[in-house]
């Protein structure tokens, strides 16, 4: 098998995973949805995930965001080994250490702005007009200070998103996770919210974001391309330009497989209009029917 | 513990708000419950201060002897206690010879007896079944019961087929309040009314005869009617001074014992002791039905237990997101736990005002004058809020252990 690219340098990295597999399931349901994953991050890194639906993306999210732990090898986070700490001790990592964004926003909908912002801060235990106060300035920062009480019902998915973001960063985590954070917006307010991430990225956090959009590269300094539970491509990018990986994705042959237009999540899928889209996806069917690399007997995890 | 809990208060009575409906009914079980704890003892309470009233009115230093045994040796058991209410009033221990002994008694101020003729009264308004009390002249003064209207039997009088009744028993059999110089049928004599009794102080459910619903015939004409064999329902006495209450008692006792033979069957008591039975027999009957009341409190908890596990896994996202953001198993532990608790603690104020109600309608209804004191509305809210976190604290562990990643995916 080939063997992924990675660096390995340790002591300077923020994330450090080492041969970190995550299977799920046993017997004939076994699913690898990450297999031996070598990856090191460093501070004030902007890498962009890419890669189809199932490739692992996710769960390397979950894992590097302590949701999930994985099944086999080690992952050092800012040079401390977090597999076997307790689940109270990795929620509080989680709380001051990682920011999450999500492709659903998952804003609290009976919460309305300003409190939905201060809910990390609540569970460190900032207390009531210290944490309200901290929450209204970082709506400012993404300029939402005037929607402060509105309900999340109430805003457009641009401006949802950037809530979701204020509150990502309202506890002045070093690593912001973003799971596909423009999946749900239009371009214009995609725009405005990568934007938002390139400030974030200026300002010294890490940021992790999953994509399917090539375009988003440009604001990324690394971009990590996965398939299969393994990182097939790890290439650093200048800030502005699109990845060479990426551009393979965008202007060569798209390697798309039935999956990934069912997810129908990417950016570009999204561009297309209804009609073709579905020829496309009949074509496509007929040209490429199997996904190219099956193991034996291993289903790929489907998220 | 960081996150503070009036954060999760404040929470849980948006959720409230948010859901009327679902929220009342969800604790109506426990409002149910509430209402029912409350008013039963409340009324309870209410009895006993009546009762203790009845002693102040009738003066703690009156002695009566009673016929039959009263067990007060075990007033744990519910039983024994609930037994002494059938006393029954139709044979009577105590004779003629009794009452003539009680009357020898050194010192003693005075003595009366009172006794029990059965049969039915006739009026021009039809028949009625009403306690009928011979007693002698000194029942007012010992009895310390004012007539109201008209005057006191006479017995001095040529006419001995004469009647003072009771308040309550007036407009049933006559139609009227003050029915003075009326007259009814009564083992074939006729008799006149010559007056009414001021309102007897009596308590409910006491085991005693309530003298309101009473007609008092004299003494003499109440033996005379039945050949004699009218069973004494109570000798009153009261002895001259304060200090020689239990040695008048002692002696009663012992005089008694001797006519008797020896036998114990019948109970000399101050009049204060009579009453405490009461409210003895009365403890063990409300401890009964609030323990039957509580069965709903039970069953109102199994109400918000079903509804925190069904709110629970609608809220599953939001339960993931709050993890994704930080949250520990214990903050999201307390914040269902505090929600249930909240919940339950609403029923318990809705149940404690309508309570309220119940017991005002209840004034206003029946003869019962409830009290709700303090602690009963301090173990209302307690009952209430220890049923939130019983029943709450299942939910609440199944809220704190869901895996974060599968909670985030819920739709």
């Amino acid at each position: 098998m080939e063997k992924p690219l990675y660096n390995i340098v340790y002591g300077m990295s923020i994330i450090n995973l080492k041969e970190v597999s995550k299977i799920y399931g046993f017997g004939d349901a076994t699913t690898v949805a990450l297999e031996e994953v070598s990856l090191s991050i460093d501070e004030n890194e902007f890498i962009a995930v890419m890669g189809p639906s199932g490739s692992g993306k996710s769960t390397l999210m979950n894992i590097i965001g302590l949701l999930d732990r994985p099944t086999y090898g080690n992952y050092m986070l800012n040079k401390r080994s977090v597999d076997k700490i307790r689940t109270s001790r990795r929620a509080k990592i989680r709380r001051d250490t990682i920011g999450f964004v999500f492709q659903s926003f998952n804003l609290l909908p009976r919460l309305n702005v300003l409190e939905n912002v201060a809910l990390p801060l609540a569970y460190k235990g900032v207390g009531l007009n210290r944490r309200l106060k901290m929450a209204e300035a970082m709506l400012d920062k993404v300029g939402m200070a005037d929607k402060k009480y509105f309900f999340p019902n109430h805003l457009s998915s641009g401006q949802s998103q950037c809530v979701a973001i204020a509150r990502a960063l309202v506890n002045n985590p070093k690593i912001i996770i973003a799971d596909e954070p423009t999946g749900n917006l239009d371009s214009a307010s995609s725009r405005l919210v990568m934007e938002l991430f390139s400030e974030i990225h200026k300002s010294g956090s890490t940021i992790l974001l999953v994509t399917h959009n090539p375009e988003i590269t440009r604001y990324a300094s690394r971009v990590v391309y996965m398939h299969d539970g393994s990182v097939l491509v790890d290439e650093a990018t200048k800030i502005g330009e699109v990845a060479e990986t990426a551009k393979k994705v965008m202007y060569k042959a798209p390697k798309k497989t039935i999956e990934d237009d069912l997810a129908g999540v990417s950016a570009i899928m999204d561009a297309i209009p209804q009609k073709n889209h579905h020829a496309k996806k009949k074509t496509a069917k007929h040209k490429k029917p199997v996904p190219k690399k099956r193991k034996n007997n291993i289903k790929r995890k489907k998220s | 513990m960081s996150i503070s809990y009036r954060d999760d208060i404040y929470l849980a009575l948006r959720t409230i708000r948010y859901a009327k409906t679902r929220s009342f009914l969800t604790v109506l079980g426990i409002v149910i419950g509430i209402v029912s704890v409350v008013t039963i003892v409340s009324v309870a309470n209410g009895i006993k201060s009546q009762v203790s009233g009845q002693i102040n009115a009738s003066g703690k230093d009156l002695i009566l002897v009673k016929p039959g045994q009263l067990n007060k040796s075990n007033s744990s058991n519910i039983l024994s206690n609930l037994s002494q209410l059938s006393n029954s009033n139709s044979i009577s221990s105590l004779t003629q010879n009794d009452v003539a002994s009680v009357a020898k008694t050194p010192g003693l101020e005075s003595s009366t007896a009172l006794n029990i003729v059965n049969g039915q009264v006739k009026s021009d308004n039809g028949k009625y079944s009403v306690v009928v009390i011979g007693a002698g002249d000194k029942f007012p003064s010992l009895a310390n019961q004012k007539i109201s209207y008209g005057e006191y039997l006479d017995s001095s009088s040529s006419d001995i087929y004469q009647a003072v009744i009771g308040q309550n028993i007036a407009y049933t059999i006559f139609g009227e309040k003050i029915p003075l110089g009326k007259s009814f049928k009564f083992h074939g004599e006729t008799f006149i009314v010559r007056g009414v009794f001021d309102q007897f102080k009596s308590a409910p459910l006491s085991l005693n005869t309530d003298f309101n619903n009473a007609i008092f015939i004299p003494y003499q004409t109440a033996q005379n009617l039945t050949n004699n064999t009218a069973p004494i329902y109570e000798i009153m006495a009261k002895a001259q001074n304060s200090s020689s209450v239990s040695s008048s008692i002692k002696t009663i006792n012992q005089n008694l014992l001797q006519l008797h033979g020896g036998i114990q069957d019948f109970t000399v008591l101050k009049q204060s002791q009579s009453l405490a039975i009461t409210s003895q027999v009365l403890d063990s009957i409300t401890y009964l039905i609030s323990i039957v009341a509580s069965i709903a409190l039970v069953v109102g908890g199994v109400g918000i237990m079903n509804v925190t596990l069904v709110s629970i896994t609608e809220r599953t996202k939001e339960i993931g997101i709050r993890k994704a953001i930080g949250a520990t198993n214990s903050q999201i532990l307390m914040q269902f736990l505090i929600e249930s608790s909240v919940l339950s603690l609403f029923g318990g104020i809705l149940g404690v005002i309508i309570s309220f109600m119940v017991d005002y309608g209840l004034i206003l209804a029946t003869s019962l004058s409830p009290k709700i004191s303090w602690p009963i509305l301090v173990i209302a809210f307690l009952l209430s809020l220890s049923i939130g976190i019983i029943f709450g604290s299942l939910p609440a562990f199944k809220a704190a252990r869901k895996d974060p990643i599968l909670a985030l995916r819920y739709e």
